[in-house]
């Protein structure tokens, strides 16, 4: 990602908006010089028209007088009339012959150019050499002074009178198209987004869908997917790698252990064993860890809780006992079916019953309650885990007391793994009346009431 | 006892046969599976310690290859494989028990013990705990040479537990066991059987213990020297 994000929304409605706008602006011009030439056209044959009215209205009085009658709902226009030497005979208004430019000087005027005065620029207009009974004088006639900007201000509303109603529903709905068909193309990339999202160290195996998208984000996605393959493929390297160092590291953990027990009871050889041991469950706990991070529980499995907790029992009790301990399984006898991996749900109660078994102290007992919650409770009757190393318990290699740690730091963390993967929660608080209870909830079997 | 010991680590197999030697058992030793065939064939063993992960093959084609021609022999497999689907696939194929590496020496001796008190298995008649020993042809127990009289229940039951001594028997397992007596449920109940047999246990001065796992059953141990 460099600089702002844009929306692609935005851009398309900017640029269509800006094009549209352009369209406009030209269609408009061109409707505008089109009716302008037309007006052209129209103002010429006006020209005319007041030129043979004045023509027409031409009365010559006594005394050789010119006057000019003209209809009484006649245009308003200017005019002026001259003999032919240039001199004002009669006009529609005292400024009158500023208007009407061109007359002496123009072609075809038929002036005899003895006319001093210099030309005026003022407004287009027309002339005609009229034959009078009093000889001919020339008509000159010239739009009235506000015709002119009328008329371009008529051109202008008359283009946009045609332009708008055609184009600006067109350029909405072109808009609106072009936003909704981005929209509706890109909606399939927030359900690849929410993909996105889910995917995380322990569910590497899920891929991108491309169904649904259009054509020009299949190469990102399918770039995605390529990248999630390789990482995935990096993910099971590394899990492998964790898996083999664990089993590779038995053997050779099962000679120490044998040479030392040959080794008799003396006080080194004793103590050398208990590493042993210790160093054999982190190895367990290593392999553990590898394989959890590849555990995804199937939308169909489903485990007994109950009876989970009995083999749990089963199996740690001779090692309680030996420590002058109890472990005992209690709360209600019936199965509590759970929707999750027997295997790794045993492996979790069994971490939990463990960390139990080694806090509760000699003479007291490890209770494994199993409520239909459903959830497994342990507690002990050890000191209890104080409230701000909740947290840190569950993180991996992480032990409360490192000086006396017993290989069990990723116990906990383990559970909480186990817990995560199910949907489930781990807590950890005070029993009552003393001692740690641990919490694993877990949802309920699919189906099930 | 003859035990045969089938592991390719040479430094594994010589300590745990020292071990086993020093038990009570007589060891032989293969490194290869080929060799497994000719051994077991060789000779009768009473029991089998089977490394899974032999250099020249499965330890797993062994298990099969004897189980197919009707051996029973009791095989305890020996892994560090322990995947749930290793362990499944090993039982199913016929073995006895499964031992994960590492492993201390007094399980191995203690699962190979209760693999041979199981019936038809060589300690199958005699079954031992302490200074308590149970015929169990004859269903006489003694205690450190003195016979104890037990009734038939509690005698039932001591050998249940005594197949299993170091473990947990469910007490659904022991509640079978009890099954075919013909007498009223209330006094066939397995914690009033129990109850009378600790007593006479406790009286006649027995080194073992029989521990309640409340909510799943019972563990018969000896007692540690100790207390």
């Amino acid at each position: 990602m460099s600089g702002q994000a844009t929306s692609l929304q935005q851009r398309l409605a900017w640029r269509l908006g800006l094009l549209f706008l352009v369209i406009f602006i030209a269609a408009s011009l061109m409707l505008f010089f089109r009716y302008r030439s037309d007006e052209d056209e129209l103002a010429a044959d006006r020209l005319l028209q007041f030129i043979r009215e004045v023509t027409a209205g031409l009365v010559v009085g006594p005394g050789g007088h010119l006057r000019v009658d003209l209809p009484p709902d006649h245009e308003p226009f200017e005019f002026v009339v001259r003999d032919t030497n240039g001199a004002v005979l009669v006009s529609s208004s005292p400024g009158a012959e500023a208007h009407t430019t061109d007359g002496p000087d123009a072609p075809g005027s038929g002036t005899n150019g003895q006319d001093a005065a210099p030309p005026q620029q003022t407004l287009t207009g027309a002339f005609a050499r009229v034959e009078t009974t009093a000889g001919p004088v020339m008509v000159e006639v010239a739009e009235a002074e506000s015709a002119n900007s009328e008329e371009m201000r008529r051109a202008g509303q008359e283009s946009l009178e045609d332009v708008v109603p055609i184009l600006v529903p067109f350029i909405l709905a072109a808009l609106v198209i072009g936003v909704y068909t981005i929209r509706k193309s890109l909606a399939p990339l927030a359900a690849v987004a929410r993909q996105a999202a889910a995917i995380t160290p322990s569910e590497t195996h899920h891929r991108l869908t491309q169904k649904g998208l259009p054509r020009e984000l299949e190469p990102l996605v399918a770039a995605v997917n390529g990248a999630l393959d390789r990482l995935d493929e990096g993910f099971r390297r590394q899990r492998e790698f964790t898996a083999d160092a664990a089993h590779e590291l038995r053997t050779p953990l099962a000679i120490l252990g044998a040479h030392l027990e040959n080794l008799g009871d003396g006080g080194a050889a004793a103590t050398l064993r208990e590493d042993v041991a210790r160093m054999g469950r982190l190895v367990g706990q290593l392999l553990s860890v590898a394989q959890l991070e590849a555990l995804a529980v199937a939308p169909d499995e489903a485990a007994d809780l109950q009876a989970l907790a009995r083999d749990v029992a089963e199996s740690m009790a001779p090692l309680a006992v030996q420590q002058g301990k109890e472990i005992a399984v209690v709360g209600v006898d019936a199965p509590i079916r759970v929707h999750g991996n027997g295997e790794s749900l045993r492996q979790a109660i069994r971490n939990l019953a463990e960390n139990a078994v080694q806090h509760t102290p000699e003479g007291t007992s490890v209770e494994i309650e199993v409520t239909a919650e459903p959830a497994v409770h342990v507690r002990d009757h050890g000191p209890g885990v104080p409230a701000e190393m909740r947290e840190r318990v569950t993180q991996r290699f992480w032990r409360a007391d490192r000086s006396n740690g017993d290989g069990a730091g990723l116990g906990l963390a383990i559970v909480k793994r186990i817990a995560d993967a199910h949907g489930g929660r781990f807590e950890i608080d005070d029993a009552p009346g003393g001692g740690a209870r641990f919490t694993l909830r877990l949802p309920r079997e699919h189906g099930s009431p | 006892m003859r035990l045969l010991l089938i592991e390719d680590n040479e430094r594994l197999a010589a300590a745990v046969a020292e071990h086993l030697k020093a038990a009570g058992f007589a060891v032989d030793r293969v490194g290869l599976a080929a060799e497994a065939p000719a051994a077991l064939a060789a000779a009768r063993y009473d029991a089998v310690v089977l490394d899974l992960g032999l250099p020249d093959g499965d330890g797993m084609k062994i298990l099969e290859s004897a189980r197919s021609r009707g051996d029973g022999t009791p095989i305890l497999i020996l892994t560090a494989r322990d995947g749930l689907e290793d362990r499944i696939s090993g039982l199913n194929a016929g073995a006895d028990d499964y031992l994960l590496k590492p492993f201390a020496m007094g399980e191995l001796v203690a699962r190979l013990k209760a693999l041979l008190r199981r019936p038809g298995a060589a300690l199958g008649s005699m079954l031992e705990a302490g200074n308590l020993s149970l015929d169990t042809v004859n269903r006489a127990v003694e205690v450190a040479g003195r016979p104890l009289l037990l009734g038939r229940r509690e005698l039932a039951l001591l050998e249940l537990l005594l197949r299993r001594a170091g473990r947990v028997v469910a007490k659904g397992a022991l509640e079978e066991g009890l099954y075919g007596f013909d007498e009223p449920a209330s006094a066939n109940s397995v914690e009033t059987q129990m109850s009378r047999l600790r007593k006479k246990l406790e009286a006649a001065g027995v080194t073992v213990a029989i521990h309640t796992v409340r909510g799943v059953g019972y563990l018969l141990t000896e007692r540690r020297p100790t207390s």
